[in-house]
């Protein structure tokens, strides 16, 4: 284990939710928390993101009108709770959370974003509509918690938060999926008031058929 | 005039980008859609809703980057073929001759204007999707619908396959739907396009009054 790269958090966590902002190191921070929840699926060798193209997807437009990123941050000391100009999402801040026992994190250097505050997971979402319905939705594409910090109901945190956002907004629906084997986060979902939506398949189109399909079109 | 129209011989079909003139027909094709899945008793868009979420003047996102429709239209004559400067899609024609005719029991009311023989088929409604795995979105397809007495005569290819080339044209990698098990049809159709099946997800949501709960959470819980 790397001494230097790790830190204990003792008796209390802080933790802030607020959306990835540019120009920071938070785009850096969310490919690496993206490589690791591909490793958690085993879809490593299917990666195709950069941190470029992180950047040129994510601020093309303003929060929740096109792909939209939160990033969850944690801290052994509180957040400060400052008015935000921009109030499109004010961070949420839940601070001076008691620990039961002591928690380390291996990797915080690595995901350090400030002095005593790092990275500790992320959510990805992106609008979407179903001319059924009056109202559109929500598209929660990723949502991870670092191992080390899984437990702690930060997963909760970020879940409401986009939850939140979505019924604010006046949203019908948020709508994701979930990898069969996945029982833990089935669980997790259905314990937040969601349902699964039974007899659908999700069907893809890519690469070679994908090109030929487009042929047809000319 | 529409009831002297006939597809006899031929009929000719349009792939078009939807403009908000198309609203009452589109809210008439989802309302079919939604009975063909059985699901009148869930749909609640009306002609506002259809309005706002389509065609909203304060739409930030560029063209394709938001939610976008394209209609198809049927005529028994040729569309003529002109392309309009700076247009963000050029509509797709295609000319088939038929073995027997068809007779469409709803053309009066899919008609777009009663000085011309162009006929309101089918529609479909898409919106770019993203993967934090992926350098590039692709689209995701939420509706698509041929009306029943247009169906076998490749205008459900021809829909589909717009949007493939639509994203093949801006680099988007991929194109992703969903279908419901028993509709063997689309199955079929889907399976001969060229699609897989992504048979290991489950599709959650959190809607009504599990949604409305988090309306007024405490930030942070």
């Amino acid at each position: 284990m790397d001494q230097e790269n790790s830190s204990t958090f003792t008796h209390q966590i802080s933790a802030r939710i607020r959306l990835v902002t540019v120009p920071n190191n938070d785009i850096p921070h969310l490919h690496k928390l993206i490589t690791q929840m591909a490793n958690y699926h085993n879809l490593t060798e299917y990666l195709t993101v950069t941190e470029t193209s992180l950047s040129n997807t994510l601020f093309k437009s303003p929060p929740f009108h096109s792909f939209t990123a939160l990033i969850l941050e944690v801290s052994p000391n509180p957040f400060p709770i400052t008015p935000h100009k921009d109030l499109s999402f004010n961070p949420i801040i839940k601070n001076n959370f008691n620990l039961k026992a002591s928690m380390l994190d291996p990797q915080s250097n690595t995901f350090r974003s400030e002095n005593d505050v790092y990275v500790a997971g992320h959510v990805l979402v992106f609008p979407s509509y179903n001319g059924f319905f009056e109202k559109p939705g929500l598209n929660m594409d990723q949502i991870f918690v670092r191992k080390c910090y899984r437990g702690l109901g930060f997963g909760k945190m970020l879940f409401s938060a986009v939850a939140s956002v979505a019924a604010k907004m006046g949203m019908g629906m948020v709508d994701w999926v979930v990898a069969d084997w996945n029982g833990e986060s089935i669980k997790f979902y259905e314990k937040m008031g969601a349902y699964y939506v039974s007899d659908y398949r999700l069907y893809k189109l890519y690469g070679e058929k994908l090109q030929q399909c487009a042929n047809i079109s000319g | 005039m529409a009831e002297k129209v006939s597809f006899d011989t031929q009929i000719s079909g349009r792939v078009r980008i939807a403009t908000e003139s198309d609203v009452p027909h589109l809210h008439k094709l989802m309302y079919q859609m939604a009975k063909y899945h059985d699901y009148t008793k869930v749909f609640n868009a009306t002609e506002a809703s259809i309005s706002t979420n389509l065609f909203n003047s304060n739409n930030p996102c560029p063209p394709f980057y938001s939610v976008t429709t394209f209609i198809l239209e049927v005529s028994p004559d040729t569309f003529p073929q002109k392309t309009t400067k700076n247009s963000i899609f050029d509509p797709i024609l295609k000319t088939i001759n038929l073995d027997s005719p068809i007779l469409d029991p709803e053309l009066e009311l899919f008609n777009t204007d009663e000085h011309n023989n162009v006929f309101v088929a089918g529609y479909v409604l898409f919106f770019p999707s993203y993967s934090g795995y992926f350098e590039k979105p692709g689209f995701f397809i939420e509706n698509m619908y041929v009306r029943e007495c247009y169906r076998k005569y490749g205008f459900g290819k021809m829909l589909f396959s717009a949007v493939a080339s639509q994203a093949v044209k801006m680099g988007f990698t991929k194109v992703d739907w969903l279908t419901v098990g028993w509709n063997n049809n689309a199955i079929d159709f889907y399976l001969g396009m060229g699609a897989y099946i992504m048979g290991d997800v489950k599709r959650f949501r959190l809607s009504g009054e599990g949604l409305d709960a988090f309306a007024t959470s405490d930030r942070g819980c």
